[in-house]
């Protein structure tokens, strides 16, 4: 090891040249550090702000639907599921219930894996007769802790 | 001493040449880097729990997990770096292309896998590449120092690192294996199915097979086998090895979450069970850099 670093400092003396005892850092690898550099910086920069003004709270799940679409063997209706909250749900379950009156018609319901804070996901519930002749309504019945 | 003549050969070209070809040097490394990012962390970019891990993990263990790496490829940098007489400067740098590749390699393949979407937030897809980026950026630093250049070079290096510099290797070894598993259900699953009685024979079993490697690396090295006893390796690099991986693994457990509101009997049993591919890949680690 003595040995390369005596040769290496003789060569750069020789080129008087600063760049030459670094000659297996180009610029180009020096450009390509920075974008590292600078990817790592965003992502933790992000991380920590996320962590700074978005403390750990429960998660808040919105459902959010449209208008049932008529298919073959039904009626779907399409709806996203929101996490306000700031953690993680897991296996949230979404129900779907078609009343008249106090009378419950038809139920419908759709487990979302995970549904992470701040994210949406989107989903199905299938009704076989066709929701806007009843009163719909959509929620999230329960979920856990990843 | 063929790295020295390489040297000598390389400061008598003229400058702009070498320019050119240290430039094509370094886009080859960076080739290399992408291919040893992709091997090493494959096996978690298709790893469902490992995406999950990206929005279950709190963003402070994230930034954390984040802040960490950059000393542990500093660390790898200088003991397995493959340049010789570099500056800490050069090694800044190959710290900061091992992540830049891994952080491509981990978006472009996730996005692929259709896991990164347009309609997920910028704190998951954040997440789950930062969480990626971890094997990803350890594995580009593996390809560039091991794979290829002068392995000549790295031969008579390994032989002079410090005792703390083979324990951070083995740390980093273990580290690397157990990213692979450690997010799984399995792990958890595992640690239920097993009796303590089970649970110290494979604690036992890591201990020995740990110390098998070590021992047949003293003696592949030829050189330290002479100088110290079997007792004398065993306290040094066995044990002291295996609290390393045990420590390691109880770490990563706390990262992935898996010490939340976890018993401290179920903890230190996963962490047991965690220890065991963490030991091999410490020993592995040992003999291979």
């Amino acid at each position: 090891m003595a040995k390369k670093k005596t040769i290496t400092q003789t060569g750069a003396d020789k080129n008087k040249d600063p760049e030459a005892s670094q000659q297996s850092t180009p610029a180009i690898e020096w450009a390509v550090a920075a974008l590292g550099a600078i990817l790592l910086v965003a992502m933790l920069g992000y991380m920590v702000f996320f962590g700074l003004s978005r403390p750990e709270s429960p998660p808040q799940i919105l459902v959010t639907y449209g208008d049932a679409r008529q298919e073959p063997g039904g009626y779907a209706l399409e709806f996203t599921a929101s996490n306000k909250g700031g953690s993680t749900a897991s296996q949230a379950l979404i129900k779907g219930v078609l009343k008249r009156g106090s009378e419950t018609v038809e139920e419908a319901e759709v487990t979302i894996d995970y549904i992470p804070q701040t994210s949406d996901r989107k989903g199905t519930l299938t009704f076989k007769q066709d929701p806007s002749h009843f009163e719909l309504k959509v929620g999230v019945a329960g979920f856990a802790d990843p | 001493m063929a790295a020295s003549d390489s040297i000598q050969r390389a400061e008598r070209r003229p400058p702009t040449d070498k320019a050119t070809g240290s430039n094509n040097q370094f886009l080859r490394g960076i080739a290399r880097a992408f291919a040893g990012s992709l091997i090493f962390s494959l096996p978690m970019l298709m790893t469902m729990e490992m995406w999950w891990m990206g929005f279950t993990m709190s963003a402070w263990r994230i930034a954390i997990l984040l802040v960490v790496t950059v000393p542990l490829l500093l660390g790898l940098s200088l003991f397995a770096g493959f340049r010789s007489a570099r500056s800490i400067c050069d090694n800044i740098a190959d710290v900061f292309v091992a992540i830049f590749v891994a952080v491509i390699a981990a978006i472009v393949t996730l996005w692929l896998f259709g896991v990164l979407e347009a309609s997920m937030s910028l704190r998951e897809v954040v997440g789950k590449v930062a969480v990626q980026m971890v094997p990803g950026s350890i594995g580009a630093m593996l390809a560039r120092s091991q794979l290829g250049e002068s392995s000549a070079e790295d031969e008579a290096g390994s032989g002079e690192e410090p005792y703390w510099g083979e324990l951070f290797i083995m740390a980093v070894g273990a580290i690397f294996l157990s990213f692979n598993v450690a997010p799984t259900e399995e792990m958890v699953l595992i640690a239920y199915k097993m009796s303590v009685w089970q649970e110290l024979c494979l604690a036992l079993l890591s201990l020995l097979l740990m110390h098998a490697f070590v021992y047949s690396s003293n003696f592949k090295g030829g050189s330290s086998m002479g100088e110290e006893g079997f007792i004398r390796i065993f306290l040094r690099y066995s044990i002291v090895g295996y609290v390393t991986v045990i420590v390691v693994s109880m770490a990563i457990l706390w990262f992935f979450g898996r010490a939340d509101g976890t018993g401290m009997e179920e903890f230190l049993s996963a962490s047991i069970v965690l220890a065991f591919p963490g030991s091999i890949g410490a020993a592995a680690a040992r003999l291979v850099l």
